[in-house]
Order: structure tokens, then sequence, then C-alpha cells
């Protein structure tokens, strides 16, 4: 279980302004849950998974996962980012390999690991190819499998699909539910990109100016397709998250 | 899963990978660069008269002093033609540029990825960086003597400065994400440094090592032409000595021609090196 208490974080600017990217947010997330976060760009999402990854450090109040605060990154929490991380020096094999390299694995177990997961995300003749031979959809896959691979049980994603073409966006999509219904693992996943959220997400957490605004449970069955984001229960989550992110502004009654 | 997505984006590439390897048009673009270069050297000759030999007499030079000379040991100089000299040249050029090398690429990695170590260097290398190196090469051979060594020192002490510059900037190219993912993966920093860091600096070292390399050939033979027993610069030197201009170029030529292969042999190492880059990333 993840635990957020009263995480702030404050930027100073070189201009001396400050900017307040974390507001005091508490928060919790439990095992296995699939939460999105969701926000307009500036407004705290990628902080908080930052922070969550150990990759900035909060300026007051704390993290912690499973009681233990979060001081640094660490193999229990996997990360895939919006840029592309697969390192292009190593084959698709050894990149998915590298957490497990770095676990200390022996190489036959870790062979063996990275094969299942290159399988699993239907990569798996490529393990030899180059990364530059792979499109950036292909490229995606290696980077999640790279994450499962390291056995984390919490995944971090950052706008993972934010460059891609739509029905890319949409396998790797199908994809992802299908490796989290699959292993169970808790996954925090930053969208800007409300049709995505409710495709994925079991809740949304809305961020305004570092403070979450709101905590939605997205109880849409599944599959998501498009007749069921469009059912009354669909539109009226759609709804109330573009309130919070100020786009209906003529709408009366929305916060 | 299936492989669909996969196959259907990576047929182009193993298409391209399969293509058959002609000669490119582009050979023939060099090759008549190379004549032009001749062209214009003879022309040179017609104007300037005796002061500078047609490209036939240099290469007559070249070739009939290569591997033995009694003209040579006549002047003064050790027997066996041009091709001790040669060797002599090489080998300070490659090892002090391969000592640089190491020394700078170590530094320069090293200065990325610790702020201590980057403070520490920073102020040396922009006072050694800013020392004219031809004017500091009588120096060297004060210190160190005149001898094999300086002329190394010489080499590696400049090769360094390029590399430690060379793999700075190259760290500071690679995207921040790649590290911030390895440490997400449970990488330290050692890990980060050698995995990393390094690969990915790869390309831009060879460009460094290009850079140094080049410079190399003409360090080594200037801090001949001071003072030494042995090199292309010693025979340039002794040959100026009477006048001879085409044995002069003679080993300039030599010189050359070992430089260029150098450089080739360093090319088709980058290749290798390299296979992971996209085409036309370099």
């Amino acid at each position: 279980m993840i635990s957020i208490t009263n995480a702030s974080c404050v930027f100073r600017h070189a201009s001396g302004r400050e900017v307040r990217a974390l507001d005091r947010i508490s928060s919790t997330i439990g095992d296995g849950e699939f939460v999105c976060l969701l926000g307009r760009s500036g407004h705290g999402k990628s902080t908080l998974l930052r922070s969550l990854a150990g990759l900035n450090t909060l300026t007051a109040g704390e993290i912690a996962v499973d009681g233990r605060p979060v001081k640094g990154p660490g193999i229990d929490r996997g990360m895939v980012f919006q840029e592309d991380t697969v390192f292009p020096w190593m084959t698709v094999q050894a990149n998915v390999e590298f957490g497990l390299l770095a676990q200390g694995i022996p190489a036959a177990e870790r062979q063996g690991v990275a094969r299942e997961w290159l399988d699993k995300v239907g990569l798996g003749r490529f393990g030899d190819s180059w990364p530059k031979e792979l499109s950036g959809g292909m490229r995606k896959r290696v980077a999640i499998a790279t994450a499962f691979a390291g056995g984390a049980p919490i995944l971090l994603m950052d706008e993972p699909f934010g460059p891609l073409d739509y029905v890319t966006r949409r396998d790797l999509q199908n994809l992802l539910i299908d490796l989290w219904r699959s292993t169970g693992r808790t996954i925090i996943f930053v969208t800007h990109d409300i049709e995505e959220a409710l495709v994925l997400a079991e809740r949304a957490l809305v961020l305004r100016a570092g403070r979450i605004v709101d905590d939605i449970r997205v109880d849409l069955t599944r599959p998501r397709d498009e007749e069921e984001r469009a059912s009354p229960r669909g539109i009226a989550i759609s709804k109330t998250i573009l309130g919070h992110l100020e786009l209906e502004q003529h709408t009366p009654g929305a916060a | 899963m299936t492989d669909i997505d996969a196959t259907r984006d990576a047929m182009p590439v193993a298409d391209k990978a399969t293509a058959p390897a002609r000669p490119s048009p582009e050979i023939w673009w060099t090759l008549g660069g190379i004549a032009l270069f001749f062209i214009v050297w003879t022309l040179g000759h017609l104007v300037i008269g005796r002061y500078l030999p047609p490209p036939w007499q240099v290469i007559a030079a070249a070739v009939t002093h290569f591997f033995d000379s009694r003209y040579f040991v006549g002047l003064g100089l050790p027997p066996g033609g041009y091709w001790p000299h040669l060797v002599s040249t090489t080998y300070t050029a490659l090892l002090g540029c391969a000592v640089g090398a190491v020394i700078g690429t170590l530094t320069g990695l090293g200065s990325a990825h610790s702020n201590v170590i980057h403070q520490i260097t920073r102020p040396i290398v922009a006072i050694l960086g800013t020392v004219p190196i031809l004017v500091a090469a009588p120096f060297f051979l004060i210190w160190f003597g005149v001898s094999e060594n300086s002329k190394i020192i010489l080499v590696a002490f400049y090769s360094a400065v390029v590399l430690h510059l060379y793999a700075l900037r190259a760290v500071e190219h690679l995207h921040p994400s790649f590290a911030e993912s390895a440490s997400t993966l449970g990488a330290g920093p050692w890990m980060i440094f050698h995995r990393v860091s390094l690969p990915g600096s790869v390309p831009e070292l060879f460009g460094g090592l290009r850079a140094a390399l080049g410079a190399a050939w003409g360090l080594a033979a200037i801090t001949e032409l001071l003072g030494t027993d042995r090199g292309i610069g010693r025979v340039i030197i002794t040959t100026w000595g009477v006048q001879d201009i085409a044995s002069m170029m003679g080993g300039l030529l030599l010189l050359a021609l070992i430089a260029v292969i150098a450089d080739a042999l360093l090319m088709l190492a980058r290749r290798a090196a390299t296979r992971w880059m996209p085409e036309g990333a370099l």
C-alpha cells in the first residue's frame, strides 16, 4: 500500500519565483489498484509520480510504501517514461534483462524471465534486434516488458503512450490492461487524456494547482469500449473530470 | 500476443539490411578529388619551380629511400631509410593518443557524473585547454628530455584535453531519462556509468578520438623537428639542411598516408562499435 501524507513540493525558479508543484497532497493507493492521475500540464501529475518513483524530493510531507518512506528509486517501484528510454546500444533482450542484471540475478534465469516478458508483450521474435529496428510502439512494448520483468509490485507510468498514434495507443492500452489483470500489480498512470483514463483506470485522481481536487471511482464494466464510455455513468465521469479541468466554464454547477 | 504489429513495422528494415552492397557513385567523386589534388600540385610546381617538386619526384624519393638509403646515412641519419622513422612517429602518435584518450575519457565521464570531479577538473581543463600546444612543445623537451617520452607526453596531453571535452559533452547530450530509467530498475552509480553513460557516449568519443588522432601526427612530427634522434620530423629537418625538398616532402607524404590509413581503420572500428545507432545519426 502506498500512503501519501501532506506531500508538498516547492520549486524555486532562477528568477526567485516559487512554484508550488504539490500542495499538501494526501491519499492512499491500495495493492493492485489501477489509478490514473489526471490533470492539465503543469498541475503536479508528473511531480507526484516522480516523487513516488523517488526521482524527486518532497520539500514537506512523506510518501511511504508498505510503511517504508520513499528515499530514492527502488526496485519495488518500476517506471515507464514518456521519453523513449529503451537503451539503443543494447539488444531488445538485454534491455529487458537490465533490471534483473541490476538485481544480480544469474544469466540463465535473466534470459528466461526476459524471454517470457517479451512473449507477453508480443515481441517474442525480436530479442536479438536493435531498438532502432523497432517502431516507436514496439519500443514502448520493450519499455513495458522491462518494467514488468524487473518484478516491481508498483509500476509508475508517466504519459507513456503520449507520442504514439491513436491505434497504436489503443493496442498498448489493451496490452497494459491484460498485463495488469494477469499480474495484479499496482499501476499508477499519468495522463491528460480523459478517454485514456476511462479506458484504463479503476480510480482517477484529479490534480489541479498541486492539489487533489477529486478522487473518482471509474466503475465502468470492462471492456471499456465506445458504448461503455458513452453510457450515462461514463459521460457523467467525463463531465466531472472536464469540470475540474475548467474546460466547461459555461456549464452551471461544474466546480 | 501475436507479432502482427511487430512484423508489419519491422519489414522495411529487414529489406534495407539485405540490399546488395554495391560501390556507390560517390567513390568516383572521391577519386576525382584525389586527381584534382595532384593536378593542383603539378600546376603549383609549374608556377613555383624547383622549390615545389612535382608529385612524381616526391613519390620517387619516398619509394627510393623507403627501406634503405645510403644517402640518408650520409646525411647522418640512422640506416634503414624512411621506415624506422615512420615506425617511430606512428608509435608516438598512436601510443600518445591512446594514453591521452583513456585519461581524458575517464576524467570527462567522471566530471559528468560527479560534481566534485567536475569542479576540480574544470579550472585545470580551462587553463590547459587554452595553452597553445605548439608553444608548449619546447617546454616538454626541456622537462622530459629529447626523447620518445616527451613526444608521447605532448601527444597524450593534447588528446586528454580533447577527449575530456568530448566525453563531457557526450554525457550532456545523453537524455537524463536514460540514467533515471536505469536507477528505477535498481542500477547503482557504477552500473549507470558503465552500462549507460559509457556506451551512450561511444559515438561522440569516436569523434573526439578522430580529432585527437588527426592532430597527433602533426604534434609528433613537430616535436621531432625541435630535436630528436628518430622520426619523420627528424628526416624532414635533416633533408632541409641540404635543400632536398623532394625528400622532405616524401617524408610528409608517407606520414599523410599513414594518417589516412589510421583514420580509415578508426572509422571501421566506429562502424563496428556503433552498429546499434540509427542510420544517418552520425
